[in-house]
């Protein structure tokens, strides 16, 4: 058997329970290689995910999806960008994640 | 950091919700698990370096104080990382600067031999307490 990261979806069930995603514009700052992005998205309106790193967000990209995630795949977007200057206009999103950003 | 607070304030809507996820400064927990049973463990050096936390919460306070959020709740919950051998978990560690050098490897190695025999190996689980903070953006 592989290796099995949160095998209980701790994390994802975590943000579902903190805020309210529906029609929610999300960014995640340290999205790294999405893969926790992909387990909530489904729930949101949208979510950018960004990182500093761009092998993670290389690999977020090509991220194989399993059949749970393939629903939040049309939403989400991935960027390498820093959290300290974002590319994004004022008061673009309703929810922002900052995913050991600080 | 302050400084990705107060971006993260600026593209926030009127009322949007701040959330700060991050592992504790708390021990790692290793175990040797058989089925849904625990039945070796052992706590490691902490993870997170404590200087780092610090200026974490130190940020957090400082947009608090300023008047750019309100705390809502807060939420720990434990990530687990469960797999078959110390090779894969020793990959995973240095993969995520998991502390590799803290985690007793050689002794996980034994005593999974010890538990597994004469049957199949059980599983190796490490555990990492995680916090989650809401905040809410002031107009």
């Amino acid at each position: 058997m592989a290796t099995e990261i949160d095998p209980a979806r701790a994390m994802p069930r975590a943000i579902l329970e903190a805020a309210d995603l529906r029609d929610a514009r999300i960014l995640e700052a340290g999205a790294g290689d999405g893969r926790l992005t992909l387990q909530y998205a489904f729930q949101s309106r949208s979510v950018i995910g960004i990182d500093t790193k761009e092998p993670d967000i290389r690999l977020a990209l090509a991220r194989p999806m399993d059949t749970s995630e393939t629903e939040a795949h049309g939403r989400v977007r991935f960027l390498c960008a820093s959290a300290t200057a974002l590319p994004f206009p004022a008061e673009r999103f309703e929810i922002v994640l900052l995913a050991s950003s600080l | 950091m302050v400084d990705a607070l107060r971006e993260a304030r600026r593209v926030l809507s009127r009322r949007g919700v701040l959330i700060d996820l991050r592992p504790l400064v708390a021990p790692l927990v290793v175990e040797v698990i058989d089925g849904a049973e625990t039945a070796w463990s052992r706590e490691v050096a902490t993870y997170s370096a404590p200087e780092d936390v610090a200026s974490a919460d130190a940020a957090v306070q400082t947009a608090v104080s300023s008047g750019w959020f309100v705390f809502e709740k807060s939420v720990a919950f434990d990530f687990e990382i469960v797999c078959d051998t110390v090779a894969e978990l020793r990959d995973y560690a240095n993969g995520r600067k998991l502390c590799g050098e803290e985690i007793p490897y050689g002794e996980l190695e034994q005593r999974q031999a010890e538990l597994g025999a004469p049957g199949p190996a059980p599983r190796l689980r490490c555990r990492r307490r995680w916090m989650l903070s809401t905040y809410r953006r002031k107009p």
